[in-house]
């Protein structure tokens, strides 16, 4: 038996260590996943202004830029009672949807793409039959296709491989085993790997234009800051304005239909064997979101069949039954810290709901420089929450499993027409390369729903509605002494919930629970003794390293996840003199 | 107090927020003593237009002035550049595109010709294996069986593309209401 | 370590002409507000030097700062990964993780002369142990990255100032670059550049790098930010400035005001007060910036924004 550490894990966003127990034939039978950075946020939202809130739960992440804005705004409308014009609620979920999109894509090519792709391969291929393959793997696609192009990107590769200076590309596992892509493919993927860094910047711009700019735009308590402009250039949502969302609306489309749904297709037709392990925990949790019309908002959140990815659990893979959800019921969401650095004053194995968090970061693991976590001790920035006690799995795959067990249309065609191209059973979809085909099959459902959204708020600025802001309750002085609600979206990493307590102005108490905690966080026990796995360590569990020293096995299912460690964010305000935390790795 | 309020005043702002200067004749006798220079030392310079407070008026005098020459080039390196000769031998003018389109430099510059319209000799080696590298792959007769052989190795065959699905409206409604 | 290239050898293996080489040199001028003569001497410098090795390292970040040079326009992302620089280690985008990682680090760190790029800050609570890469204290990978450095770049609020970690009451103690040098947690003797904001734009990082590669340390103003992006305040380049010299100010975000662009002064806006390049060089390839789609500056590259009384709605006066 040995450990093989991990850590960095790249490719990610933040700090995250893997420790994996392997028996002496080299299988995987216990998983150890760390968050190793805090920031330690206590108190700093306690006693602003709820109307900043968003600004500054915004910078727990970067990298999905708007969802926690959106959630925060969201939550002191909830307390408020505050509703938002019907225009401000398509725009947030244009922001969202191209928040989808944008971080989909950018996650498969530049995040988890060099797991399946050689680069180095790419080399021998024969660009002409690389231009075959890409005639058949997508053959709506019109520009770079001909065996020149990718003769020019293979020979800008073999320059840049011969110089000598990698760059990011050194000391990759290239020539791995696992790597199974014939050259062509591997050829025809990088290309896209360059494609795609062109393409994210300019599909940016619909944030610029709403928001001011990306990263971070910018929002506002009571709707969207981004006023129509009375006249052309008296601000940016003007025709040009709205013309370049709908550019951009049209390149996303373009982009996922033509290039990135087909890549994860091609590719996963080499990796069939990846649709059989990496499931997690087969329990599934969505809050909802891209909510459909605005009858009287913020009620428009409230009712599940009015939100375009519904909310729910689905336990043990039983596609049949969808558990309602409830956040603010106190024996739903809890989160622990057993085997997390905080301590609790109710006992570290107490389960508290968001509303009644209390914590205190201290950092019991060992001093650096180490080699090894006590894994029988805490051993991790990020909490464990549980659903009724149960572990579960948030993000693509739990909401293409939600909208497919609630018999939407699109989605089981979709998901249908992919395993039927692929010849596999639904099943499949639990697995690590299950999730991955699953993040491309939701990219291209809400990219196809955003031009509907884009055309609605044409209608309305037609019709004469020009409003995108609610100023009745911006002013602190009309509300009421005290406050509390939930905010909640739904990130592309999965279920985000921010949960405040206004009390004279001021916020009192703010806490989140975010995607990856659910994904990331420690192993705990429950009432009876048993452990409860979290998705990453339970995914990890039967996986076989070929080479200890190059773990690609390892990266290739907890990318599958899509890990956002700065989001393990726990802001728990505890009762009286306590801290409030964002744990943010 | 009242009296003067009453007089209607406009402060022209530039978009900077300066008021409106014309310095489209200083630029104008820039160019004069830097052709003046080329003619007598040869010594080629030029002036960067965005880094000039120009008024909307200044760039039209410096086009009407400065006049349409014979030769105009349009390169495509790191997105469009436009290059024009003036009607004033020797004085071009040269407009830089990002690859979306917007202009991200502008330059006036005074010489026999711009460096960007030559061809390195250094390049001429690289272009001579570009074009033979591209010969033989024309040259190479492919058997139609052959590629074909290459694709199933691959396990590829023609299959559907992913369609949006035709039941979502694709037309795109614009500010005045019509869908295109 | 094989011998590094220059940058023109470089270019040339890329297949990227010198046309193109000699309209990013003449760009790259433009944007640093540098005199005629200056792109000639960047064209001939770059010609001769050798592409640098970047190390980025990120401490307590958000990483919207490795985000925002990813939505960089000019020069593409591309072109730095593959030409200008060479960035060595990047833990969001680079191939290998774990051991195979920190190898790459070292070996960029033997060879000497790399820039240091930093972002995030960097927490000192409880000897450090609340931010630990590979089994490490992150303070000290800093430091080990720091030794041989060229130019240390700390890029964004946090990484220069502290930024939302110090947020009062600064729980995880957390400092800038500059802070845990002064304070001795940090030796160097190489040069530091603040690029805040939160995040900065990216051409204002691509084109400081430049700088440094062709002519040195940029001027620098007294909280080391150069003084070709962070010269002015965003009020002063504002395209509201007739609405506000004109007094028109918008009293809600979506009043008739609002709607004709009005200046954003009662709403908030912190421009009058914030150093930074944002109505000029404007966001995402000159699509916007924040006052022109109707929200105020919230002062982002400014020490201790968050901070600010009356928060980010009450007006400066």
């Amino acid at each position: 038996m040995s450990t093989v550490v991990v850590d960095p894990i790249t490719r990610i966003e933040g700090h995250l260590r893997i420790e994996a127990e392997t028996n002496d034939n080299g299988i995987i039978t216990r998983a150890t996943s760390a968050g190793t950075m805090v920031r330690g946020i206590e108190i700093i939202m306690k006693d602003r202004d709820p109307r900043d809130a968003w600004a500054f739960t915004q910078r727990i992440c970067g990298v999905c830029t708007s969802s926690h804005a959106i959630t925060a705004v969201r939550a002191v409308e909830d307390a408020l009672q505050y509703p938002i014009p019907e225009n401000a609620r398509i725009i947030r979920n244009l922001i969202n949807g191209a928040q989808f999109v944008h971080d989909h894509v950018v996650h498969f090519y530049h995040l988890h793409a060099l797991d399946w792709v050689d680069i180095v391969s790419a080399l021998n291929a024969d660009p002409a039959v690389t231009a075959e393959a890409q005639g058949c793997i997508s053959p709506g696609r019109t520009e770079n296709v001909s065996a020149t192009y990718f003769a020019d990107v293979q020979l800008r590769l073999r320059n840049f491989v011969e110089s000598g200076q990698l760059g990011i590309f050194t000391n990759g596992y290239w020539g791995h085993p696992e790597y199974k892509l014939p050259p062509e493919i591997n050829l025809l993927a990088f290309a896209h790997y360059l494609e795609a860094l062109a393409w994210q910047r300019r599909v940016a711009r619909l944030h610029a234009v709403f928001g001011g700019k990306n990263p971070h735009p910018n929002f506002v308590v009571g709707g969207c800051p981004c006023a129509i402009s009375s006249n052309e250039g008296d601000t940016r949502i003007d025709g040009a304005g709205l013309d370049l969302v709908a550019e951009v609306i049209q390149d996303m489309q373009a982009f996922v239909d033509q290039v990135y749904v087909p890549d994860t297709l091609a590719i996963a037709r080499f990796y069939k064997d990846w649709f059989t392990k990496g499931e997690g925990v087969g329990n599934f949790l969505t809050f909802g979101d891209f909510p459909l019309t605005s009858p009287g908002s913020p009620d428009s959140l409230i009712d599940s069949d009015n939100l375009f990815i519904p909310r729910g659990v689905i336990l043990n893979r039983d596609l049949s039954v969808v558990h309602p959800l409830d956040l603010n019921d106190p024996e739903q969401i809890h989160e622990l810290v057993s085997n997390s650095w905080y301590d609790y004053s109710t006992g570290k194995d107490t389960p508290l709901h968001p509303y009644d968090g209390e914590s205190t970061p201290n950092y019991t693991g060992p001093q650096p420089p180490y080699a090894n976590l006590d894994t029988n001790q805490p051993y991790s920035w990020v909490k464990s929450p549980r659903w009724r006690g149960k572990a579960v799995e948030v993000g693509p795959l739990a909401h293409v499993l939600m909208l497919y067990a609630t018999g939407h249309e699109a989605t089981r065609d979709l998901v249908d027409g992919v395993l039927m191209e692929l010849k596999l059973p639904l099943d499949a979809l639990y697995s690590t390369m299950g999730r991955t085909a699953a993040r491309a099959v939701e990219t291209k459902l809400i990219a196809d729903e955003m031009l509907g959204w884009y055309n609605q708020l044409q209608d309305n600025i037609a019709a004469g509605d020009l409003r995108t802001h609610n100023n009745e309750l911006f002013d602190p002085s009309t509300w009421p002494a005290q406050a509390r609600g939930a905010g909640f979206l739904e990130a592309p990493r999965g279920a985000l919930g921010h949960w405040v307590v206004i009390e004279n102005g001021r916020i009192a108490n703010y806490q989140a629970v975010v995607p990856t905690t659910w994904n990331a966080g420690p192993r705990t026990t429950d009432a009876n003794g048993k452990e409860i796995t979290g998705p990453y360590e339970a995914a990890l569990i039967g996986h076989s390293l070929q080479n200890a020293d190059q773990p690609l096995e390892i990266l290739r299912t907890i990318h599958s996840f899509d890990p956002c460690m700065g989001c393990a964010v726990h802001l728990v305000d505890p009762d009286g003199k306590e801290l409030i935390q964002v744990k943010v790795i | 107090m009242s009296g003067l309020k009453s007089i209607p005043v406009e402060v022209e702002t530039s978009p900077q927020g300066a008021p409106a200067v014309s310095i489209a004749p200083s630029i104008l006798s820039q160019i004069t003593a830097m052709l003046e220079a080329l003619i007598s030392s040869g010594q080629a310079n030029s002036i960067d237009l965005q880094r000039e407070p120009l008024g909307p008026q200044d760039h039209t005098k410096l086009r009407d002035t400065l006049g349409r020459g014979e030769l105009a080039a349009e390169l495509i390196c790191l997105g469009p550049t436009q290059i024009r000769e003036t009607a004033v031998s020797g004085v071009w003018w040269i407009t830089h595109y990002s690859e979306d389109g917007r202009v991200v430099g502008e330059f006036i510059e005074v010489t026999t010709c711009p460096e960007m319209l030559i061809t390195p000799a250094a390049e001429l080696a690289s272009g001579l294996s570009l074009l033979r590298s591209r010969l033989s792959m024309d040259a190479q007769v492919r058997d139609p069986g052959d590629i074909v052989k290459s694709l199933e190795a691959l396990g590829l065959t023609p299959r559907h593309s992913f369609q949006a699905d035709p039941k979502i409206n694709q037309q795109v409604k614009r500010g005045n209401g019509n869908a295109e | 370590m094989p011998n590094k290239e220059t940058f023109v050898e470089h270019l040339t293996r890329q297949g990227i002409s010198r046309r193109s080489f000699i309209k990013f040199c003449a760009l790259t001028a433009s944007s640093l507000a540098l005199p005629t003569g200056a792109a000639r001497v960047i064209a001939e410098t770059l010609a001769t030097t050798p592409r640098p090795s970047v190390i980025w390292l990120s401490s307590q970040e958000c990483t919207g700062c490795s985000e925002t040079v990813l939505r960089s326009f000019e020069p593409t992302l591309e072109s730095l990964i593959l030409s200008e620089i060479s960035l060595d280690y990047h833990n969001t985008l680079m191939a290998p993780s774990g051991a195979a990682a920190e190898d790459a680090r070292r070996q960029a760190i033997a060879a000497g002369g790399h820039v240091l790029v930093v972002d995030g800050s960097i927490t000192l609570t409880q000897q450090g142990t609340w931010s630990i890469i590979a089994g490490e204290a992150t303070l000290d990978i800093i430091q080990e990255s720091a030794d041989g450095a060229a130019l240390i770049i700390a890029i964004g609020n946090c990484a220069a100032f502290g930024g939302l970690p110090r947020a009062h009451p600064n729980p995880s103690d957390a400092h800038g670059v500059d802070s845990i040098i002064a304070s001795g947690d940090l030796v160097t003797n190489a040069p530091v550049i603040n690029v805040p904001g939160c995040p900065p734009i990216p051409e204002v990082m691509t084109g400081v790098i430049v700088h440094f590669l062709t002519f040195g340390v940029p001027e620098l103003d007294a909280l080391n930010r150069p003084t070709v992006f962070y010269g002015q305040t965003v009020h002063d380049t504002c395209a509201r400035l007739p609405h506000f010299e004109a007094g028109n100010f918008a009293q809600s975000f979506d009043d008739e005001g609002a709607r004709q662009g009005f200046c954003l002064l009662d709403l908030g806006c912190k421009g009058p007060v914030t150093f930074n390049a944002c109505s000029s060089t404007h966001w995402n390839g000159a699509t916007s910036y924040p006052m022109h789609s109707g929200h105020g500056c919230l002062g982002c590259s400014e020490p201790d924004f968050w901070d600010r009384p009356g928060g980010f709605y009450t007006p400066l006066f």
